[in-house]
């Protein structure tokens, strides 16, 4: 004769526990992901990290973004003709027309002080 | 026609020009009103600055001026934007290489120094809050504002000379110039060289500037012996001692002459690394090897017109 087996309350218990161990470690696994994700996402819109920008830098190379203190601001040119997206922790580029064209005389010499 | 005026202050030669020769004086004493401040606020010779005060501190609190605490700022900024290569926690190691005095004096100092490899403490100790005017640094540690402080004089004293006269400006602060105002017709003819007093007709390349700022870094000058060893005043924060020679002097234009003077620095102490960088961040540069040979970089202009 065939009897249906009943779990005791004690391995009721267990088995829900063990659910509610699985659905934790699932959970935890699917944030760690969305974490990388819109770090990622975040790391690439970050001002002066952008490709198209002067001010873009890249993994291993002398100058990088990774200070945090210090001012940024004092001391800056406001009126720079760049795009306000770039990084101000940049070294920026002249602006347009930097270089002229005159033929005259020399009145200035830059040079080692 | 352009007006001129040259005096010597921060220790080194200083050269105002006007689009308008009549407003030369205005502009003129424009620029030697904030350079006096300059040199009150950040020189490292004098007992009585308030950077000597600010080393003397002992690791508190400390409050500055407005003025010290913008030139700190910016020399913070330069430091992270070339990442740590123009450092101003380099006080200690430019003693210890013997510059520990005003540039004239150190000539006459030849009694040999013991010359020891050791990083600088590094600018990310230097605690700046610039809304309250408080700085602190740890015990020991003294700063250098040297070139940066340079160059943050030439930007705002030109741009104070522009707003005084009521017409474009250059200010040429030992060899480190920034731009205010409207430019002369077809720009600022300059000489670019490795010495700044070498006068116009030195070898070197003649072009010609409008806006924004031109640094020139050199290890050709401030050069001095002790006990047979030959040093320069461009100290590599990664050794604290005078950077290894790869380029004698790097000129550079940028959108400020603190900006400039930063990447020419920086250049000197990278060596061949400046190439890629300067070219990355868009910066026109002229850099001479210890040879003599001359490469450029972006938009530099062709070597056509070299003396």
């Amino acid at each position: 004769m065939l009897q249906r087996y009943v779990p005791s309350p004690v391995e009721q218990r267990d088995r829900a526990l063990a659910r509610v161990r699985s659905w934790t470690w699932g959970f935890a696994l699917i944030a760690a992901g969305l974490v990388g994700l819109f770090s990622i996402l975040a790391a690439s819109t970050f001002p002066g990290r952008s490709s198209g920008t002067p001010g873009s830098s890249s993994a291993g190379q002398p100058a990088q973004d990774r200070g945090t203190s210090g001012d940024d601001s004092a001391g800056q040119d406001q009126s720079s003709q760049h795009s306000s997206s770039i990084d101000s922790s940049q070294v920026q580029g002249p602006p347009t027309g930097f270089f002229g064209n005159s033929g005259g005389r020399v009145s200035a010499v830059s040079g080692g002080s | 026609m352009v007006g001129a005026a040259e005096f010597r202050a921060l220790g080194t030669g200083v050269r105002v020009l006007t689009t308008r020769p009549d407003r030369l004086e205005p502009a003129r004493a424009a620029v030697e009103r904030h350079l006096d401040a300059i040199d009150l606020a950040c020189s490292r010779f004098r007992d009585d600055s308030e950077l000597a005060r600010l080393s003397r501190a002992g690791g508190g609190a400390t409050p500055v001026s407005p003025l010290l605490a913008s030139v700190l700022a910016a020399s913070l900024r330069v430091a992270r934007a070339t990442d740590g290569a123009v450092d101003p926690t380099v006080g200690v190691a430019m003693r210890s290489i013997g510059y520990d005095r005003d540039f004239g004096l150190l000539l006459e100092q030849e009694a040999p120094i013991a010359l020891v490899a050791r990083p600088v403490p590094g600018w990310r100790r230097i605690e700046l809050d610039a809304a309250r005017g408080l700085v602190r640094l740890p015990e020991g540690l003294e700063l250098d504002l040297g070139s940066t402080a340079k160059a943050y004089a030439a930007d705002q004293s030109a741009a104070a000379a522009a707003g005084a006269a009521g017409c474009g400006v250059l200010v040429s602060l030992g060899g480190d110039l920034a731009m205010a105002g409207e430019a002369p017709e077809g720009g600022w003819t300059v000489l670019v060289t490795d010495d700044h007093a070498a006068g116009f007709d030195a070898p070197g390349q003649v072009i010609s500037v409008t806006a924004g700022g031109l640094a020139t870094s050199s290890t050709t000058v401030r050069r001095w012996r002790r006990g047979g060893v030959e040093l320069h005043h461009i100290v590599d924060p990664a050794t604290g001692l005078p950077a290894a020679a790869c380029w004698r002097t790097v000129s550079v234009g940028a959108t400020t002459c603190v900006d400039a003077n930063a990447a020419a620095t920086a250049s000197i102490v990278w060596g061949e690394r400046a190439l890629d960088w300067l070219d990355r961040h868009r910066l026109p540069a002229r850099l001479v090897r210890t040879d003599g040979e001359v490469v450029t970089v972006g938009d530099w202009p062709a070597e056509a017109s070299t003396l």
